[in-house]
């Protein structure tokens, strides 16, 4: 082991492109410089997603965000801000009466109706669209005297989707959350990884970097599961989206969910690549307990996608 | 070759020039101000400031031209001479970074109080919108409340182009866009607003003379942003501008019936849909 | 790392002779001062640089054949966009009549009798633009002149990563190709302007140019940009990294300061402008709402579900595209700030303040992004802040602007072509730049906003900054880049002509954007105060200028076809002058110096005192220097 540490130093010497720098000083060494400025430009974007995130959630329009006043709904187009829709958080004991008052509502509005009924009768809530006020309050007394808990739902004073409310949140905080715990560990086994190869056991750094491929490909394979789920697999209520499916179009949430989360995705199988790289590589006899650079920057790299998402996570998910 | 830099003084003489000799074509500079001896008198504090900062910038200019002029004069290479040598001036540098900067500052804040005045929503006139102006591809729909005095009700007037005030009184108008951006430019009375789709902007102004001014769409919303000409008519008095609302509701009762729905729907351009090569398929995700 | 570098050699001798011009130093340089560790000749390694047409000049990796390819490629593009330019103002001056040679083209598309359909104006002066930026300017600057000069002035031997540089040019084509199709399909090519403001740019059916142009041009964009920050990032690295023994940062010249500078605003400010014009795109494709309000829709259609904000886009768009005007004039001011002291054969006057402003401006930059949208629906509190900011930015360019009259100020100045056009820099820029004051006005800019008065300052800082400084850097260094002198006398008349028309073209702009004169508008005479005398006067006057301002562009071309093939040899250093760059020979050899050279002192020694010569390249130790701090270096000769 030691032997070939040497030999692998002195060839790297020699390899030396002769632009020597100045600066002998090997902590910046161009690669970790360019890694570093590298790294500042993707924080800059994450920057600009992110804080476009946070303007459109803070400074949107309370109707902004979901279907519930879709201006595609003529009525709402008409009633403009005068519209009510009401939001039955729970259907109480007595859900088939519920049902039976709050279905005609929903007839008129085809095709939202079944998946809206199914959900009140599976999850006990469910979204009545944008309506006029009068029509909206008078229907809200009868239900609340059936046993329902509803909430009226004001243009005006509509927010953002909440953690957990399924009717207009449709993410699932619990699976994203472990598979959060996942990408983390995937970070500790890189910064273990490391450590091998500078301990000098390229083995141990194999088996570490190996761990860190799985895990991130488990993140990755539980994102494109999610993706499918919200955009093929469930249909959700009007709340989430018009077309059922929580595609990139059904709101501005959507909207935001997706492009974010994506990029990051993209950014986690581009890491995973380079990561593959290296693998391959070091099973070829690549990196020594001197010799390991590319090995710490796609660390660094890894490290810098690891904590994007927690940052994401917290802020899509979570709040 | 000492004779370049001539050029350099000619060319600024001429710039200074090109600008007194607009000054008194009335062809060529700023339009009739009708907005300076009204009670808001906007249009006034804005060309009082261009001329306060063109008379400050054209000190600058002619004064750093001058000396540019004057040292490629003075300074050309000659058999024998030699350049001075010196790597600065820790006292110039200090005097010719204070001064401007104390002339800019000043600039700033000066033009605060105007800015306020004009923009801050804190300071709009207190009473009802006059109107609400719509920018739409390639139109301003302009709708005023009616007699009942709230939009969205049954007896609005609904006009496309024109928008009517009366003289002298400070208007309040909500500026609103259906599809794209647009701007609200007034050139004679020195305003510009855009119109922002989702947004209601407030925007107020009054005008001291009698007459019809030209409404400009001044940011770009398409193929036809070229024409989206408007026009602003102001009356003498409020009995002028009564008569005319009269009248123009009792027109539009005789071509529409009342209680129909407001004509926005339809007063897009015929040209819209003839050039615009999309097929209509709706596209919704 | 260092592992995957070019492969090409050091400087073993066959490399030198690329071109075969004398390469016999001018100056004594004594290679023994050079400190050893940087030789390691092994012979195993040595071979000329790649002699494969492809590999030397296409997929070249050397960064003085990049730089060349950006040069090129600039200057074609630069010529596609002038003629763009000619156009508009071709239309704006006799709207509606038929154009030479461009309505015989377009016969069969417009079936107007040869007149331009309006959507068509939109695309010219959107495309003008966007080509003029993103494709003339940017990658002149940074992409040839960057490339080519900072490995040359710092003493390195190639950039610090070759490969990434040659990829930063290839990434530059795809977006060339992108937007030239663009004007082919359906719809033609992007009409909402550089900027792009949504929901013009996002709802396909609101014009035109949206359908599917707008796509393309977003894909294009997206590369120059990726394309930007590659090099970017490699013109950091190599400037903190790779610069020769004795280099201290504040030796280097204004140039590579100034592209320094420029490639952390770009690394800073380029990556947001990415984010944005993703998000645009997304809206534009699968149908997310990041930029489109409630409520609003074009064509009658039902709209989308909404909810997004369109001055967002215009945040972020400006975010970028404000840092990116000072991208474009920081690496022309360091340009200029080279050659005034050359030609005046006079030291820099105030190095150091010049780079504090330079850094004041990049910092500064971040900072006022929102001048350019005081009338747009933003707070009108925040305006009132960023008029502060605004005039703020404006100080550092005053204390360059000084610095450089001080530069010639005692001089002993030179009348070269490259020099007549750097001084024409600052003449012009100071124009912009004054102009720029009344925009930062808030009030003023109520009512000048969106005119041509907008349209008379940027082309006074972009075509009389930018461009000037592009062609002063032109007559510079083309001895140093192609071994051939340019025809002096050809390029004075090229100033001359270019400066006069110039003038005449854009300086009536200010007044008709006084006037009210809207910009983007393809027939102003709709309105009855801009159908006059006065104003059908100025319009053709600038058009007028604007076609002699293109002839005058022959001048050039001919000018450097000519001497190309034709001009005399070039010295290694014909303009007898300090930095780096001239120690070697013209054209370069592969590797840029037989050995690296030792910097004794920083840039700007010309005249000193007591000195055989005028000038002291700074490969030469200083013999009889009264001691300078900036000078201080420990080994005299
Ligand atoms: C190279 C490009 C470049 C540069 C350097 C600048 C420099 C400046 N610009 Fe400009 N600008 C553009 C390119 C550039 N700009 C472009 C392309 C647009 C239009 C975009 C579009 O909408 O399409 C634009 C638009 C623009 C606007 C928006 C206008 C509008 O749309 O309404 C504003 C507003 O504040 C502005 C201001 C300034 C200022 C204050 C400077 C300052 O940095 C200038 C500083 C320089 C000086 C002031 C001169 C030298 C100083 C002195 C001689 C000293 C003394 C001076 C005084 C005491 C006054 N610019
Ligand atoms: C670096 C940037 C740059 C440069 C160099 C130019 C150069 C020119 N520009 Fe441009 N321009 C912009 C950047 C630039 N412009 C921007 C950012 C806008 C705003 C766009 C927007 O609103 O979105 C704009 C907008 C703009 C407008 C306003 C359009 C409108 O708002 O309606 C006009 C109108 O006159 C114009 C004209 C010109 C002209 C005549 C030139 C000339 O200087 C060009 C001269 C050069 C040549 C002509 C090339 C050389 C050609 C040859 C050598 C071939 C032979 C020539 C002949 C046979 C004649 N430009
Ligand atoms: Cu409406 Cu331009
Ligand atoms: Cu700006």
């Amino acid at each position: 082991m030691a032997h070939e540490t040497v030999t692998d130093s002195q060839h790297e010497h020699q390899e030396r492109d002769p632009a020597t720098p100045m600066v002998k000083n090997p902590i910046i060494t161009p690669g970790k410089v360019a890694m570093w400025l590298f790294l500042a430009t993707e924080v800059m974007f994450f920057t600009g997603l992110i804080g476009s995130y946070v303007v459109m959630r803070a400074g949107s329009p309370p109707n902004g965000f979901s279907s519930i006043f879709s201006p595609a709904q003529p009525e709402i187009a008409e009633l403009g801000d005068a519209a009510v829709g009401l939001h039955i958080t729970d259907a109480g004991p007595n859900p088939e009466k519920v049902i039976a008052l709050v279905r005609p509502l929903l007839d008129k509005v085809a095709n939202y109706a079944p998946r809206d009924l199914v959900h009140l009768v599976n999850e006990g809530h469910a979204i009545i669209p944008g309506q006029r006020a009068n029509v909206a309050d008078e229907l809200a007394g009868v239900l609340r005297k059936s046993g329902a808990t509803v909430e009226e739902l004001h243009q005006q004073t509509f927010a953002w989707p909440k953690p957990y409310d399924h009717t207009t949140n449709p993410l699932s905080i619990d699976l994203t959350a472990i598979n959060t715990f996942i990408l983390i560990c995937s970070s500790v086994t890189m910064v273990l990884s490391l450590s091998r190869i500078q301990a000098g056991d390229r083995l141990g750094m194999q088996k570490y970097l190996l761990a860190t491929v799985v895990m991130g490909g488990v993140f990755l394979g539980v994102q494109v599961f999610e993706y499918r789920e919200l955009m093929m697999m469930h249909v959700y209520p009007i709340g989430v989206s018009n077309s059922g499916h929580f595609v990139p179009g059904a709101s501005l949430f959507a909207s935001c969910f997706f492009a974010m989360t994506g990029f990051h995705g993209a950014h986690v199988a581009g890491g995973l690549v380079a990561l593959i790289v290296l693998l391959i590589g070091s099973l070829m006899g690549k990196f020594t307990a001197d010799d390991h650079a590319p090995l710490e920057l796609v660390g660094l790299y890894w490290h810098f996608v690891d904590l994007v998402w927690i940052l994401l996570f917290t802020v899509v998910y979570l709040i | 070759m000492r004779y370049w830099s001539l050029l350099f003084l000619v060319t600024a003489a001429l710039c200074v020039g090109s600008f007194v000799y607009a000054m008194f074509d009335p062809n060529w500079w700023l339009l009739h101000n009708v907005s300076v001896r009204s009670p808001l008198h906007f249009g006034a504090e804005i060309d009082r400031l261009t001329m306060l900062v063109l008379a400050i910038t054209g000190a600058v200019f002619v004064l750093t031209m001058l000396a540019l002029s004057w040292a490629l004069w003075k300074y050309p290479a000659s058999p024998g001479r030699v350049a001075q040598y010196s790597h600065g001036n820790h006292k110039l540098e200090i005097v010719w970074t204070l001064i401007p900067a104390v002339i800019l500052v000043f600039l700033a804040f000066y033009q605060m109080g105007s800015w306020a005045d004009i923009k801050f929503r804190s300071r709009r006139p207190k009473s009802a919108p006059l109107a609400q102006v719509t920018g739409r591809q390639f139109n301003w729909l302009v709708r005023y409340p009616g007699v009942d005095g709230k939009f969205g009700t049954t007896d609005d007037l609904h006009v496309i182009n024109n928008l009517h005030i009366v003289k002298d009184q400070a208007v309040l108008i909500d500026l609103k866009s259906q599809d794209v951006l647009h701007s609200f430019f007034l050139p004679q009375i020195r305003l510009k607003q855009d119109a922002v789709p989702g947004m209601t902007i407030p925007v107020w102004f009054d005008v001291d003379t009698p007459g019809t001014y030209e409404l400009v769409c001044a940011e770009l919303c398409g193929w036809g942003h070229y024409k989206m000409r408007g026009l602003l008519t102001v009356h003498e008095t409020q009995a002028e501008f009564n008569e005319w609302m009269t009248s123009a509701l009792a027109e539009q009762n005789q071509t529409q019936p009342a209680g129909a729905t407001a004509p926005d729907a339809q007063a897009s351009d015929p040209a819209t849909t003839a050039t615009d090569p999309a097929s209509s398929t709706v596209e919704r995700s | 790392m260092s592992k995957k570098k070019s492969p090409a050699s050091n400087s073993g001798p066959e490399s030198i002779d690329l071109v075969a011009t004398s390469h016999a130093p001018a100056d004594p340089v004594s290679p023994g001062a050079a400190p050893t560790h940087q030789d390691h000749a092994h012979d195993h390694h040595e071979h000329p640089g790649p002699t494969n047409f492809l590999t030397r000049y296409v997929f070249a990796t050397d960064h003085k054949v990049i730089g060349i390819q950006f040069l090129v490629s600039g200057l074609i593009f630069f010529i596609v966009g002038g003629l763009l330019a000619l156009a508009v103002r071709w239309q704006l001056a006799w709207p509606w009549t038929r154009i030479p040679v461009l309505s015989s083209m377009m016969e069969s598309q417009w079936q107007t009798k040869g007149q331009m359909p309006p959507e068509f104006y939109n695309k010219l002066f959107t495309m003008h633009a966007s080509v003029m930026i993103f494709f003339v300017v940017i990658p002149i600057l940074t992409g040839a002149f960057g490339n080519y000069l900072i490995p040359l002035m710092i003493g390195a031997r190639d950039m610090a990563f070759p490969k990434l540089n040659m990829l930063s040019y290839w990434f530059m084509w795809p977006a060339f190709i992108v937007m030239l199709v663009s004007f082919t399909v359906p719809g033609g090519a992007a009409e909402a302007g550089w900027t792009a403001y949504p929901p013009l740019s996002v709802f396909r059916h609101s014009t035109p140019g949206s359908l599917n142009g707008q796509t393309l041009w977003l894909m294009g964009v997206l590369f120059a940009g990726v394309s930007s920050i590659m090099g970017s990032i490699n013109y950091i690295t190599t400037v903190l990294t790779l610069r020769a023994p004795g280099m201290k940062m504040f030796r280097m010249p204004m140039t590579v300061w100034s592209m320094f500078i420029t490639a952390l605003l770009q690394a800073f400010a380029l990556p947001v402008l990415t984010s944005a014009i993703i998000m645009q795109l997304l809206d534009r494709t699968i149908g997310t709402n990041f930029f489109i309000p409630v409520g609003a829709s074009v064509a009658n259609e039902p709209g989308p579900v909404g909810g997004g904000q369109p001055l967002l886009f215009q945040h972020l768009f400006w975010f970028y595209s404000h840092p990116a005007v000072y991208i474009m004039i920081l690496p022309a001011m360091g340009m200029v700030s080279d050659i005034l002291s050359t030609f005046s054969r006079k030291p820099l006057f105030g190095y150091k303040p010049m780079v504090f402003a330079m850094a004041a401006i990049a910092l500064l930059g971040f900072l006022v992004w929102g001048h350019h949208m005081f009338q747009s629906g933003m707070n009108p509190l925040l305006g009132a802040t960023f008029m502060l900011s605004t005039m703020v930015i404006a100080l550092p360019s005053a204390i360059k602007t000084f610095n450089w009259i001080g530069t010639l100020w005692g001089g002993s100045i030179q009348f070269t072509a490259a020099m007549l056009f750097a001084t024409g820099f600052v003449a012009m820029f100071v124009i912009g730049g004054l102009s720029g004051i009344f925009m930062a006005a808030t009030p003023i800019d109520i009512h000048i906003h969106d005119t041509y008065f907008i349209v008379g300052h940027l082309h006074y800082v972009l075509f009389g900054g930018s461009s000037f400084a592009i062609f002063a850097g032109l007559y510079y260094w083309f001895p140093k880049i192609f071994g051939r002198m340019l025809d002096e006398r050809l390029g004075k008349i090229h100033f001359l002509l270019t400066f006069i028309s110039f003038n005449c073209t854009f300086f009536l702009m200010h007044i008709i954007g006084l006037r009210g004169h809207p910009r983007r508008v393809a027939n102003p005479y709709i309105y009855q105060f801009l159908d006059n005398p006065g104003v059908h006067f100025m319009n053709e006057f600038m058009t007028v200028s604007a076609l002699l301002m293109g002839a005058a562009q022959l001048i050039l071309i001919y000018n450097v076809l000519a001497s190309l093939v034709a001009g005399k040899r070039a010295p290694d250093n014909p303009w007898r002058a300090n930095t780096l760059e001239w120690a070697t020979s013209s054209p370069p050899p592969h590797h840029n110096f037989a050995t690296i050279p030792t910097v004794y002192h920083a840039a700007y020694e010309y005249s000193v005192p007591g000195e055989a010569e005028d000038f002291i390249p700074q490969t030469q130790p200083l013999a009889n220097l009264a001691p300078s701090p900036a000078l201080a270096t420990s080994s005299h000769a």
